[in-house]
Parts: structure tokens; C-alpha cells; sequence
């Protein structure tokens, strides 16, 4: 009759110490667990994707349009305050120095290749990672994942490789919308805020020959839907215990996520720069 | 006092929809009453407005004498601190062992009592669910009957003048069950005060229930001893309370 | 409150009721602290590995950039160590702080709120706000602080790692107050409060309205995350325009 508990990371209440050292040996076993288990699922579902061609059209279709129309608003709205952001932060700079001319080259370097990519993510890992893991983790709770298999039907093929398309598609497309967005706030901000014409803003940003940056941000952008889908659909599928079980697995679901935009970023960057 | 609580012409409209309708009921002191009706038929709903969890939009619950202040904190409180109730899905805290969720409607008082008394309560409410023991056990590691006689040691701890039971036995085996409701009569042969039941389990409510109330689509369309409920020229009453007549 | 949309006036409603539960805590000290014990273990480790990064790809970028236009990079580690203070400091530890924190809080106050235990609470007399809350509300506003500096320490000791190995900056160089005012603490600090007000609240309010079992839990966890991150950003952007105005 009764569940048995899961152990689980920093779990709430007072479990009993074992010392120092076992809690970080414990912290560092679940991690391997959990980078395990979404390699695991990489594995599967490029195996899936590529080598069997494997995966339900339809529902990706489904999917493309469901992540898109979920996060647009979101990810626009905050691009254009992160653009603003970006461009009021540099305000005191460019008000002790006189430097104008700088406030696009810096709005347009920061946006395309650092602040616009990883906010975004943040973002959409938010709206769309987080949604992914309670619809899974409710299918596997009402246990029809179960009833998916008792069909015969595969959850990879089936559920999750059409949600990691549709995430790495969507997010490239909406890094894309947002970098925009995000540099048209800037704009406002520059004109209504720091005073500068907006010509001089938007030549900085034209005359910088940015696409490199660009193109590096889309890039990230690629690797972010990929990472999101992968730890969204990790945690989904892995859920045990009922409606608190949903909220922790959604809960864990965004702050891995959240680990692997910063650590993925960073990765990005430095080997893109080399 | 007549009715330690009354529904009169009580209508509840729950995001656009209308989910009780006209609904009237009086609750003698003393008696266990039984509110049967079928899945849905708004059974939950007349128990959270006897637990003045939920206010009407319509007509006037009255308890113990007196409408249920909702405006007044302080006589709110006084209100509540005289009713026990056992949800439906138990509503036990995960986060505190089954001792302090027991203990938590004392605990949580203006004036609580000292810790020694507490606990003498609280080992006496776990003995009286034949709960003995288990008192440091997280509420998750029980078992579902174990957890349902928990839950009934919650409500009935404060000595409540009304105690509300939603659905005791749902989801439990009839070995258990009979527990359940033995537990609920021995409390209120005890202390004397009124129960409310809400089940569709019948036969056993037939064991334990002097009184009877039929729900059905949002109102009461029955009330009186289950003799005369079978007697009931009205069909929707009559075929509910006679499951047992049909299944032997 | 007609026209308002609720996702905006029960939030708001929250805050007031919670701000006037405040004088509650000062019964509550271990529950407070509890809290605060709570969500620095969650997030310590969390907020270590991103801001580390967040600090070496700040440094990395900005020492990257700084050679296109100018070979001198003794300006960086003022600069950086300025703007983690004032701008990305507050601004990604809030950012953490509601996908770690703030989606815990809603995973947890929805899952009660969907099983019953709010409505519980409420029948044994303990105000849900007073009791749930303010100690995580109090928490989060103290731990969004420490958290702060914490994660600014750690960002800035990523940052010299980067700056002093990969781009030879010397260290006495690198690790220089002299692009960081005073002013630039205190809007950090205004940023901090803001945001550990804004979360717990927004992330409980979104707990509170959680319905329908799993799904909904899931709903309001989601939730929680985004409107906390959204708010976080769009206070981000007030304070930094008032500040500028007036400035700062």
C-alpha cells in the first residue's frame, strides 16, 4: 500500500545528517543520474529521429504550433525590456563619456550574441520546458504513457521527438523575433531615455556588421531548444507521486535548464571565438 | 436550539455554472445523518457550506442558531472551532508527521494547551483510531485506511460540536470501511455530538445513520428516515436508497 | 476591482494581505528561519554554477570585445565588477531565485491547495497566509539579499579567474572598485528588495489558484516561473530608468 520514497536532492523537512561528505557524494550521484539519464535519452532520440526515421508528423506539426503560440508573447514582451534594459544600463557610461555613437555597436553586440540567446532561453525554458515537463509528468501519472505502450506505440517516437523538433525550430525562430524586438527596445530607450536619435542608434547597430554575432546567437539558440526539450522530456517522463510529484519535476526541470543555458552558453562563445 | 445547522434556500453559482439549487436542510442535534445522491450531485458542496468553507449566493446557512458570520473574523473563528471536518481526499499535511497533524487544530489555537496535555490528547485521539504508536510515522507512509483513520482523528481531536465526514470510505476495502464507520459511531456515542456523512455507500450508512438526506442535481429532494425514504413515491429517491433491495 | 484581469489584482491583493499578516512572524522566528535554511540549500549550489559562468562569459566577452576596439583591458574588471553589482548581479540571481524558489513555492502551496489542505487550515482556524506565506515570503526577501552578494562573490571570482589566466590582466587591476559607487550598491540592494518581494508573491498567488489535480499543480508551477521572471524583468527595467532619472 504505501509508496516507497524516492531519496531526493535537497529534499525539503529534516532528513537525517549523515555529514558533510555524504551530502556531497549524494549531490554529486544525482547529478551523474540525471546527466545520465537525459544522454540516454539524446542517444534515443537521435536514433529515433535519424537512423529509423521514427517520429510522428503530425504531432510535430501539432507541436511547432502549440510552442510557437504559447511563447511568442512572452518572449517578445521580455525581449523589448531586456533591449531597453541593455541600453539604459549604459547610460551613466555614455552620459560621463559622450560616447553616443557606442550605445548601438554595445546594444546590438550584447543582444545578438550574450543577453538576447540566454534570456530568451530563460525564458522559454519558463513557458514552454516547464509546460512540456507537467504534460508529460501528468500523462505518466494518469499512466497514459502506460496505455501508449500497451498500443504498441513508442513514447520516444511518439511524444518526445516531436516536442524536440518543434522546440529547437521554435527557439531559433524566436531568438530571431526576439533579437529584433529587443533591439527596437533599445531603440525606444535610447531616443525617449538617453536622448540620442534613434538614426545614430541604428546606424551603430548597421555599421557594426554584426552578423557574426548573430549567427553565433542562433546557434546557442539551436543548442538551447535541444537542451531544453532533452531536460524538459527527462524529468516529464521520470515522474513518481501524484499531483506534488508534477510540481517538483517541473521545478527541476527549469533549474536544469537554467544550468544548462549558462554552461552551454559559455561553451558556445568560447569555441566560437577561438 | 432545534438544528445545530440549517441550509435554507441556499443556491450556489460556481464559474457560471449553477451547482446548487434551492437547497434546504436542517440538521437535528445529536443524530448521525447520512447525505447520500449519486456522483457529482453537489454532496461535497453542502458539506463545505456546513464547514462555512463556502459561502452562498443565495438564501442563508445558519449554524448553531446564529448565521455564519463571513464578515466577522473573530466570530468566524469561534464558528469553526466548534466543527471537524474529514475531506474528501483526506487533506493531510505531507509536510508534518501524522502526531502533528493530529495535534495541528489544537496547536494552531489562539490559546493552545501546554505541551504535556497536548500530547496526552493526541496519543488518546491516535489510541481511540487504534492508531497507537504510529504517532512519528511522515503521513506518507501510511497506508490509504490508515491514513483515512488519521484524517478522522484531525477532525474529531477538538471535541466538535459538528463533525462533517466526505466520502470515509471511498477507495478503501469493506473490512476496512466498517472500521471507518464503527470509528465515526463509537466518537459519537461518546461525545454526544452531530455527524454529517456524505457516501453512496448505503448499506453500511443503513448501520450507522438515524437520518437520511437525498441529494440529487444540485438539491435536497429527501429527508427523513431511511424506512420512509423507501417508501418515497419519488423514483430518483426511492431507487437510490433501495441498492440493496436490487443487488440481493 | 472590475476590469483588472486577475492575473494582476490577485497578486496585488495577495501582497496587501500578506503585508498585513506581517506582524504574525514575530510568532513564527523558526518558521522563518526554516524557510530561509530551505531555499539557500536549494539554491546555493545553483546559483554558484550559473553566476559562475555568468561571470566568466562576462569577463570572456567583454575582454573579447574590449581588444577589437582598444588594446587596453585594465578598464574590464572595474567595469565588470561595477555592472554585476548594479545590473546582472540583482537581475540573474532573481531570475534564479524564481525558477528555483519561486516555482518550489508554487509546486508546493498548489499542491496543497489542490488536495484540500488550504481549505483545512482554514476550518482549524490558521490563516493559510499567516501560516504559509508570510515565513517564505519574509525568507525569500532576506535570501534574495544574501543570495545577492553571494552570487555576486562567486561571479566576480569566476570573472578574475578568466580575466587574470586567460587574458594575463593583473590581478590588483582587475579586482578594482573604482567603476562601482556607492549609488551602484543601493540600486542593486532596491533591485534585491524588489525582486524578493515580487516572487514569493506572484509565486504563491499562483499556488493559491491552482486547480485540478496533477495537471493543475504542473499549470501553476509553470506559471509561477514565468510571470515571476516577467515581473522581474519589468521591475528591472523601472528601477533602472527611475534610477537614471534621478541620476543614480
Amino acid at each position: 500500500m504505501s509508496e516507497t520514497m524516492q531519496p531526493e536532492l535537497a529534499a525539503p523537512g529534516n532528513p537525517p545528517r549523515a555529514g558533510f561528505l555524504a551530502d556531497v557524494g549524494r549531490a554529486i550521484l544525482a547529478a551523474c543520474a540525471v546527466v545520465g539519464g537525459m544522454s540516454v535519452l539524446q542517444v534515443r532520440i537521435l536514433r529515433s529521429t535519424f537512423a529509423r526515421g521514427a517520429f510522428d508528423y503530425d504531432e510535430t506539426v501539432r507541436q511547432l504550433f502549440k510552442v510557437g503560440v504559447r511563447s511568442v508573447g512572452v518572449v517578445v514582451a521580455t525581449a523589448t525590456f531586456v533591449g531597453a534594459l541593455m541600453v539604459i544600463s549604459s547610460g551613466n557610461f555614455v552620459k560621463g563619456t559622450g560616447a553616443t555613437s557606442i550605445v548601438g555597436w554595445a546594444a546590438g553586440t550584447a543582444i545578438f550574441s550574450e543577453v538576447g540567446p540566454v534570456l530568451i532561453g530563460l525564458m522559454f525554458s519558463g513557458r514552454v520546458g516547464a509546460n512540456n515537463t507537467a504534460e508529460l509528468g501528468t500523462m505518466v501519472v494518469t499512466n497514459q504513457v502506460d496505455a501508449l505502450r500497451v498500443l504498441g506505440i513508442d513514447p520516444i517516437a511518439y511524444l518526445v521527438v516531436p516536442r524536440f523538433l518543434a522546440m529547437i525550430v521554435m527557439l531559433v525562430l524566436l531568438t530571431c523575433i526576439g533579437d529584433i524586438f529587443a533591439l527596437a527596445g533599445g531603440a525606444v530607450a535610447c531616443s525617449a531615455l538617453l536622448g540620442i536619435d534613434m538614426r545614430v542608434y541604428w546606424q551603430g547597430v548597421l555599421e557594426s556588421r554584426l552578423v557574426d554575432e548573430f549567427v553565433m546567437g542562433l546557434v546557442k539558440a539551436f543548442f538551447f531548444g535541444g537542451g531544453i526539450a532533452i531536460v524538459s522530456c527527462h524529468w516529464g517522463l521520470g515522474v513518481t507521486g501524484g499531483a506534488r510529484g508534477v510540481g517538483r519535476a517541473v521545478n527541476h526541470s527549469v533549474v536544469t535548464a537554467a544550468i544548462a543555458i549558462f554552461v552551454v552558453n559559455f561553451f558556445v562563445t568560447v569555441l566560437w571565438t577561438w | 436550539m432545534d438544528h445545530v445547522a440549517q441550509i435554507l434556500d441556499v443556491s450556489l453559482t460556481l464559474s457560471g455554472t449553477r451547482v446548487l439549487d434551492q437547497v434546504t436542510l436542517s440538521l437535528a442535534p445529536g443524530r448521525v445523518h447520512a447525505l447520500v445522491g449519486p456522483g457529482g450531485s453537489g454532496k461535497t458542496l453542502v458539506l463545505k457550506l456546513l464547514a462555512t468553507l463556502l459561502a452562498p449566493n443565495d438564501g442563508e446557512v445558519r449554524l448553531f442558531g446564529d448565521p455564519v458570520p463571513h464578515d466577522a473574523p473573530d466570530e468566524l473563528r469561534a464558528v469553526r472551532s466548534r466543527i471537524g471536518v474529514q475531506f474528501q481526499n483526506l487533506a493531510l499535511f505531507d509536510f508534518l508527521s501524522v502526531a502533528e497533524n493530529v495535534a495541528f487544530p489544537l496547536a494552531q489555537d489562539r490559546s493552545p494547551p501546554p505541551p504535556d496535555v497536548l500530547s496526552q490528547r493526541v496519543a488518546a485521539a491516535l489510541d481511540s483510531v487504534r492508531l497507537a504508536g504510529q504517532g512519528d510515522q511522515p503521513v506518507q507512509a501510511l497506508s490509504g485506511g490508515m491514513q483515512r483513520r488519521v484524517a478522522v482523528a484531525r477532525a474529531a481531536i477538538g471535541q466538535p460540536d459538528l463533525l462533517l465526514f466526505d466520502d470515509p470510505s471511498g477507495g478503501l476495502d469493506p473490512v476496512t470501511t466498517s472500521r471507518i464507520f464503527q470509528l465515526i459511531g463509537e466518537h459519537q456515542r461518546r461525545t454526544g455530538c452531530t455527524v454529517v456523512v456524505a457516501s453512496h455507500d448505503v448499506d453500511r450508512l443503513a448501520l450507522l445513520c438515524t437520518d437520511f438526506h437525498v441529494v440529487h442535481g444540485g438539491s435536497v429532494i429527501f429527508s427523513g428516515s431511511l424506512a420512509d425514504g423507501r417508501a418515497c413515491p419519488d423514483p430518483r429517491v426511492k431507487v437510490f436508497l433501495d441498492v440493496r433491495n436490487d443487488a440481493t | 476591482m472590475v476590469g483588472i484581469p486577475t492575473a494582476i489584482a490577485s497578486p496585488l491583493f495577495l501582497l496587501k494581505r500578506t503585508v498585513r499578516a506581517l506582524p504574525s512572524a514575530a510568532r513564527a522566528r523558526r518558521r522563518v528561519v526554516d524557510a530561509m535554511f530551505q531555499i539557500g540549500n536549494q539554491s546555493v549550489v545553483f546559483i554558484a554554477v550559473t553566476l559562475a559562468f555568468l561571470g566568466l562569459i562576462l569577463v570572456y566577452q567583454g575582454a573579447f570585445q574590449a581588444q577589437k576596439v582598444l588594446p587596453d583591458l585594465t578598464q574590464v574588471g572595474r567595469f565588470f565588477i561595477g555592472t554585476m553589482i548594479r545590473t546582472f548581479g540583482p537581475t540573474i540571481v532573481a531570475l534564479m531565485l524564481a525558477t528555483r524558489v519561486g516555482a518550489g513555492i508554487a509546486a508546493e502551496l498548489g499542491s496543497m491547495t489542490v488536495t484540500d489542505q488550504i481549505e483545512a487550515m482554514k476550518v482549524t482556524n490558521t490563516d493559510p497566509i499567516e501560516y504559509l506565506v508570510v515565513p517564505r515570503f519574509l525568507a525569500t526577501l532576506i535570501m534574495m539579499v544574501v543570495l545577492w552578494v553571494f552570487g555576486v562573490l562567486v561571479a566576480i571570482a569566476a570573472g578574475t579567474l578568466m580575466g587574470t589566466l586567460r587574458f594575463d590582466i593583473q590581478l590588483r587591476t582587475f579586482l578594482s572598485l573604482a567603476g562601482t559607487a556607492p549609488k551602484d550598491v543601493w540600486v542593486g540592494v532596491f533591485k534585491c528588495l524588489a525582486f524578493g518581494t515580487a516572487i514569493p508573491i506572484l509565486a504563491a498567488d499562483s499556488g493559491f489558484r491552482a486547480t485540478g489535480g496533477s495537471e493543475g499543480v504542473g499549470w501553476a508551477t509553470t506559471r509561477a516561473v514565468v510571470n515571476a521572471s516577467f515581473v522581474v524583468i519589468m521591475l528591472d527595467f523601472l528601477i533602472s530608468t527611475l534610477a537614471y532619472l534621478a541620476g543614480w
